[in-house]
């Protein structure tokens, strides 16, 4: 694929607007609250795109699609089983507890609700984790940029990095916002018109159904009755609780990168209603990333066996049906998703780093000044610490294997230590830590169990959701074990902090049509009927 | 007498400007043999840059904010122009090492003030935007620019295809993107109107 000037004009375009948006937010970058929480003032709409669109990085498109092609609208149910039902749940029950505490990050609501030391192993491990996933998101858009535009890796690393590192450093967590947001569109117009040509081309969905001859690859849940009846190797209770209930809240509702735009929100209200706006168009994303995979593997089956496997769906797509022109814009969307998933991070990052780290263990009661100077150079230190683990993953391939099965290791017992300690106010800080530790450990054994064939699955697919599942019921178990055998906490350090001891959130006041549980109700009666159309 | 101080960080980074310029091209007259027969058109963009960095960083030592601005944003186009001219490679993930410092350094608030672009409270307008215009605004002029790109493209060269389009894909989608332009523009600048509107009547009446 080569790149006309009309290409190269529409990425500049999208540079300078980047920007500018950095550059003209700086100067109401006053306090540490402005630059790590906007100020909490922005609007639901803002916050729930951005929401959605800190997600939205290379390897969830290209994977995405990538899966679209290999496993069909078995992909769905990460989207209508995963996603959509988690950004409810966080919306309407967790979200009083993040933003009613009113504290600034995730590893904060853990040292209120328990004690330091869970707050400290959190803290530490996202810290590592996310700034080590940015690099590994950076990577891996280099590489899709060098194999399919012959862009040099170096140049590709760079530019993105210093873009995102000045609009992030000018304008803190606004900044990433606003050009979330910028970018939500961007890759929702740059990626629609594949859609829509690709389904024009192959005869809408029944000429795609009759090309992939394969009912397989267009039932989302008929051929999970057992696991060897599908390509993902998965039976449907593997896929509703591994997938729907542990992974996708374990990551939806105890991410920070995606809780921290929700606390960015103007008032309890708007924190509520932003993962529930961002389910909106999420759960229309599978037609947006998966159906192009599926055309592509239809129109071009040699995609299976080439040499970047299913991960040439969307590039190839791009090839087929993208002129000079719309290329650039396809071209700048895919760069769009993959600045979104980088800023993201960091901003997380600099605000889990400043507050949970910085201002807590090294140096605590400084001046305000002291920690907004702090963490926009922490902004600094993140970008390049992210440029150096791509210079890193690019030595050594298989570490992107390892740090995304890391990660995972630690999201999904986290989710029963949150389930825990907001739902049930006997839950102690002895019982969380051990619990989250037994947890994490609990996902290493599973893994060594399973990569030393003492465990068999059917595919890689089943054994993360396994994994996942052993890592919940182990920290939930044990966390209950463990606070029973230790003395209960005071109900009046606990009070907004658990549902028992809250107010009830200022929402259930408002007309029905505004509040989170109704739209939240909408968008789940959405998801069910499209997982009935797609049975 | 203006009595603004100068930081030392800028001191040393306008005198590090200058000196890699003039630096730069006295390396180069030494290297004219190598350069074959692009020598003249090679000297000549050396002498022009030397000149540009000699300018930017006196600026920048006498406290003038476009000597500043125009260093942060010609900088990096000159580390992309530079690799793009001599390969990509671990040289220029020093100078955008070394530029993203400078970059903290100059935005840092003595720097700022120096510059004369110290801060001071900005009124933040409850808008839809929160911070600054309303987001919308942005996002349309973005859309209306783009949309305005690719069709103005497709009108201008109708016969450009993708191998699988057989319609003028360019020209349809760009008037897509500048009909969502004009949408997020109109929203946009309503909510502006709409939040000036009261503050006006409050200076009415006051």
């Amino acid at each position: 694929m080569r790149l006309a000037p009309v290409d190269y004009s529409i990425i500049l375009v999208y540079f300078a607007f980047v920007l500018t948006i950095g550059w003209m937010l700086k100067k109401y970058m006053l306090t540490s609250t402005d630059f790590f929480l906007s100020g909490r003032r922005i609007p639901s709409w803002i916050t729930g795109l951005a929401f959605l669109s800190a997600n939205l990085g290379a390897l969830e498109m290209m994977g995405m699609a990538a899966s679209g092609a290999k496993y069909g609208m078995l992909t769905s149910h990460f989207y209508w089983v995963g996603a959509i039902p988690a950004m409810v749940f966080v919306g309407v029950w967790m979200m009083p507890f993040y933003y009613g505490s009113r504290a600034r990050s995730v590893p904060e609501y853990l040292r209120l609700r328990f004690d330091e030391k869970t707050r400290g192993l959190n803290a530490l491990s996202f810290a590592v984790m996310t700034v080590l996933m940015s690099g590994i998101n950076m990577y891996a858009m280099a590489v899709v940029f060098r194999v399919f535009l012959g862009w040099p890796i170096h140049a590709s690393i760079l530019v993105s990095a210093v873009v995102v590192l000045i609009y992030t450093y000018l304008g803190g967590l606004t900044s990433s916002i606003y050009n979330e947001v910028l970018q939500f569109f961007l890759i929702v117009l740059g990626f629609a018109p594949l859609t829509i040509m690709g389904l024009r081309h192959i005869g809408g969905w029944e000429g795609l159904v009759a090309r992939l001859n394969n009912p397989g690859m267009v039932s989302s849940w008929r051929v999970l009755a057992d696991s060897s009846s599908n390509s993902m190797g998965v039976n449907w209770f593997a896929m509703v609780m591994g997938l729907g209930f542990v992974l996708s809240f374990g990551y939806w509702c105890t991410d920070f990168l995606v809780v921290q735009r929700a606390m960015a929100a103007r008032d309890m209200t708007a924190a509520q209603m932003t993962p529930i706006i961002a389910a909106f168009p999420k759960s229309l994303f599978p037609f947006l990333i998966i159906v192009p995979g599926m055309i592509g593997i239809a129109l071009m089956p040699d995609i299976a066996t080439s040499s970047s496997g299913y991960n040439e769906a969307l590039p190839r797509m791009l090839q087929q049906f993208y002129p000079s022109g719309l290329l650039g814009l396809g071209i700048t969307a895919l760069l769009a998703s993959f600045m979104s998933g980088m800023a993201g991070n960091v901003t997380a990052f600099n605000t889990v780093f400043t507050y949970d780290i910085y201002q807590s263990y090294i140096r605590p009661k400084r001046s305000d000044e002291h920690y907004l100077a702090v963490g926009q150079w922490v902004t600094l230190l993140g970008v390049w610490m992210s440029v150096g683990t791509a210079y890193i993953v690019m030595q050594f391939n298989n570490l992107m294997d390892y740090m995304q099965l890391l990660f995972s290791f630690f999201n999904a017992p986290l989710f029963a230590t949150f389930l825990l300690g907001m739902f049930w106010k006997r839950a102690t800080a002895t019982g969380a830590f051990f619990g989250l530790v037994a947890g994490i450990g609990a996902a290493m054994a599973h893994h060594l169990l399973n990569t030393r064939h003492v465990l068999h699955y059917a595919s890689d697919m089943a054994a993360n959701f396994y994994g996942a599942m052993a890592a919940w019921t182990t920290c939930f178990i044990v966390t209950i074990i463990i606070s029973a055998m230790t003395p209960a906490p005071k109900e009046a350090d606990l009070r907004g902090l658990v549902y028992a001891l809250s107010d009830k959130p200022p929402s259930v006041a408002l007309p029905l049509y505004r509040r989170p549980l109704f739209w939240g109700v909408i968008v789940l009666a959405f998801v069910t009927w499209m997982n009935i159309k797609f049975w | 007498m203006d009595n603004r101080k100068r930081p030392t960080s800028v001191t040393v980074i306008a005198w590090l400007v200058i000196a890699g310029s003039v630096l730069g091209l006295v390396a180069l007259l030494f290297t004219i043999p190598l350069l074959g027969r692009h020598a003249g058109s090679i000297i000549l963009g050396s002498l022009v840059s030397t000149v540009i960095g000699v300018i930017v960083g006196k600026a920048m030592l006498k406290g003038l904010n476009w000597g500043r601005v125009s260093y942060l944003f010609l900088q990096p186009a000159g580390i992309v122009l530079g690799g793009f001219l001599s390969r990509f490679g671990p040289k220029h993930v020093l100078a955008t090492f070394v530029y993203t410092v400078f970059l903290v350094l100059l935005t840092q608030p003595a720097a700022s003030a120096f510059f004369g672009r110290g801060h001071s409270p900005q009124p933040r307008p409850a808008t839809t935007g929160g911070y600054g215009p309303d987001l919308r605004i942005f996002i349309g002029w973005m859309f209306a620019i783009l949309g305005g790109i690719l069709t103005a493209f497709g009108l201008f060269s109708p016969s450009t295809r993708a191998p699988w389009t057989r319609s003028n894909v360019n020209a349809e989608w760009g008037i897509v993107l500048l009909v969502f332009a004009a949408i997020m523009l109109g929203l946009g600048y309503r909510a502006q109107v709409a939040s000036r509107a009261p503050e006006q009547r409050q200076s009415h009446r006051g």
